[in-house]
């Protein structure tokens, strides 16, 4: 048996499958990495999106397998011999699912060197999102195998392969509904979700059946007993279509538990996303700072993934960072599209006016009170729109006493909640 | 005329031009589809299926590299460099030709233009291919390649035409050059060399 698999393990796909699983698949991961770096949950759900990828690749590789007698016309010789033809069928399939397998290892092994340094939260179930993800390969494998074997096509392989990659995208991409959960790939997770164990179980329980039907049909001498299985699995399958899409997810509740830093302005980050809270201090803390001194400026900012994030309702200052997360865990100042973090926060931390009817923004003459509000709270001279006079005019305010400079932006702060267009004018004029 | 049938025969073409009528119509409605989902961007929503349809066109093309017996094939005292040139030429244009008649609306944006460029592109490489793998493995690199370019390209600058040519819009000339270059190579090598002689046999 040893000598069997040490065969088939030399004159199969498995090392080709292994090297472009392990290859592409770490060029997939870090292509994103803001997506997963850092977190665990992170990197379990993007290894599922991975797997749009690599399971079509899978597919295509274990059908080529899967034809290789008949290609090299060996299959009625083959049928000849003594040994159990289920057992060639499994020492086939467990060659080619060993190196898929190992290719998924080392990518998440690559990727963990890059989360476990830096991880502030190990929970999120993602030890089960990742056992599902090794089921479904494992599943690709015996699909692709047997279809290969059953196909009598020149072309099986590469069919096979985009017919399984048009079907995930299918099934993951097409809407809210429980067909989703038939696909290996987790298309609408949204950070701070967690999936309950049960779904991960049924989801495991359905890769599991299509693997063992497919084994099956491949290794059975009649195909009728290949019934059972596909009746089970087909029975799973109606359990997983007829229950819920996206509800699924629930909230993580002690992923989105917050850290904070406990200063005047509290800076805070959801245990999630709390690697970065040290970095995110130190980069603003000349804003956060500045905000302390002023009475009615907001006191409590968060920072958490992205805008599609669970926010909770209480938190006036909201921060996605998840742009700004380079590739070691660390953040970076400005994102893949050159948008500035200060800039960011600076539009966060002052009162929304786009509401206020009467609010002179296209003013220049005042809305230059605006625009010295925003460069006082961190922004860039761009970003906020200033041109040299203004940024002469900030630089008199700026050397003002820090005590002037927070009287001036507690009226700023005031007559912006309120939309007081009127106070304008008189700050315009303090600003002189 | 019966030789020409003898060699569209023994190079499966009447299967081949059966699977470029599926993956000719699949394309269609998968384009159709993707245009009309609620999230979809319009037409630029088609880019996978530039990517996708040309790949499949390639490798059925692949399948008409190699006869049921290559060796045989060449002992024959016929001008095989001018045939296999011609093969592929003729390949080329019909599957272009097909895949164009399935995005015609838009052509310039993910449409027809960026499929016909694709498919000539596909076709090249798999004849590079044919000619050092075999014609049997000949869809490998093809598939490979664009599968890694389509997830790992993103939306790319034009300056990186020269490899992410499967996903740029038309309007982008270095793609345009990346597709003529490697129909160029493939059609060249093919015709001189011809696909390698593997041991895989048959189906």
């Amino acid at each position: 048996m040893t000598r069997l698999l040490r065969i088939e393990l030399r004159r199969s796909v498995a090392l080709v499958l292994f090297v472009a699983t392990a290859v592409g698949g770490t060029a997939m991961m870090f292509n994103d990495t803001e997506q997963w770096v850092g977190r665990w949950s992170g990197l379990a759900v993007y290894l599922r999106t991975a797997l749009v990828v690599l399971v079509p690749i899978v597919l295509a590789a274990a059908a080529w397998q899967g034809g290789r007698e008949r290609r090299r016309r060996m299959d009625e010789l083959l049928s000849t011999v003594p040994r159990p033809r289920p057992q060639l069928v499994l020492v086939r399939w467990g060659v080619v699912s060993a190196g898929v397998v190992a290719g998924c290892v080392v990518v998440w092994l690559v990727c963990a060197a890059f989360v476990a340094p830096v991880a502030t939260y190990s929970g999120g179930g993602w030890w089960w999102l990742t056992l599902v993800a090794v089921v479904a390969v494992a599943a690709a494998a015996a699909v692709g195998l047997t279809l290969g074997q059953v196909l009598p096509w020149r072309l099986a392989a590469p069919v096979i392969g985009v017919a399984g990659y048009a079907g995930i995208g299918l099934l993951s991409f097409a809407g809210d509904s429980g067909r989703m959960w038939l696909s290996p790939v987790l298309p609408s997770h949204v950070v701070g979700e967690i999936l309950p164990a049960s779904a991960s179980a049924l989801q495991a329980a359905w890769f599991a059946g299509l693997g063992v039907s497919a084994l099956t049909l491949a290794g059975a001498r009649k195909r009728k007993v290949v019934a059972a299985p596909a009746a089970m699995t087909l029975a799973i399958g109606a359990v997983i279509v007829v229950g819920p899409g996206d509800e699924r997810w629930t909230e993580d509740a002690a992923a989105a538990e917050q850290v904070c830093t406990g200063d005047v302005v509290d800076v805070c980050a959801t245990r999630q996303m709390g690697f970065l809270l040290d970095d995110f201090v130190a980069a603003t803390g000349e804003t956060v700072q500045r905000l302390s001194r002023v009475p009615g400026a907001p006191r409590r900012i968060l920072v958490n993934a992205n805008s599609e994030a669970r926010w909770s309702a209480s938190d006036p200052v909201r921060i996605g960072l998840e742009r700004y997360v380079d590739w070691r865990g660390g953040l970076s100042m400005t994102d893949a599209w050159g948008y500035r973090l200060r800039d960011e926060l600076a539009t966060a931390v002052l009162p929304p006016t786009q509401g206020c009817a009467d609010w002179p923004a296209p003013d220049r003459d005042l809305a230059v009170v605006s625009v010295v509000a925003q460069l006082w709270a961190g922004a860039t001279g761009d970003a906020a729109g200033a041109d040299a006079e203004v940024l002469a005019r900030y630089q008199r305010f700026a050397d003002r006493p820090e005590a002037a400079q927070a009287r001036w932006m507690q009226r700023y702060y005031e007559a912006a909640r309120n939309c007081d267009a009127a106070a304008l004018p008189a700050l315009k004029r303090d600003l002189a | 005329m019966r030789v020409l049938w003898l060699h569209c025969r023994a190079r499966s073409a009447p299967a081949v031009l059966l699977g470029m009528l599926v993956v000719t119509l699949l394309a269609w409605w998968l384009a159709d589809w993707l245009v009309h989902q609620s999230y979809a961007q319009g037409p630029l929503a088609r880019r996978s299926v530039v990517v996708l349809a040309p790949v499949l066109a390639a490798a059925l093309v692949s399948v008409s590299l190699a006869g049921a017996d290559d060796e045989l094939e060449r002992s024959t005292a016929w001008r095989w460099r001018r045939i296999r040139t011609v093969h592929v030429t003729i390949a080329t244009v019909v599957c272009s030709a097909a895949l164009t008649l399935t995005a015609l609306w838009e052509p310039a944006r993910y449409g027809a233009y960026e499929l016909v460029r694709n498919t000539v592109a596909c076709v090249g490489m798999a004849a590079v291919a044919a000619c050092v793998l075999g014609a049997g493995l000949a869809w490998v690199p093809v598939l490979g390649y664009a599968a890694v370019v389509f997830v790992v390209g993103g939306t790319p600058a034009p300056d990186s035409a020269w490899w992410t040519w499967p996903v740029q819009l038309s309007d982008v000339p270095g793609a345009w050059w990346a597709a003529g270059v490697w129909w160029s190579v493939g059609t060249v090598l093919y015709g001189l060399l011809g696909a390698r002689v593997t041991p895989d046999r048959g189906v």
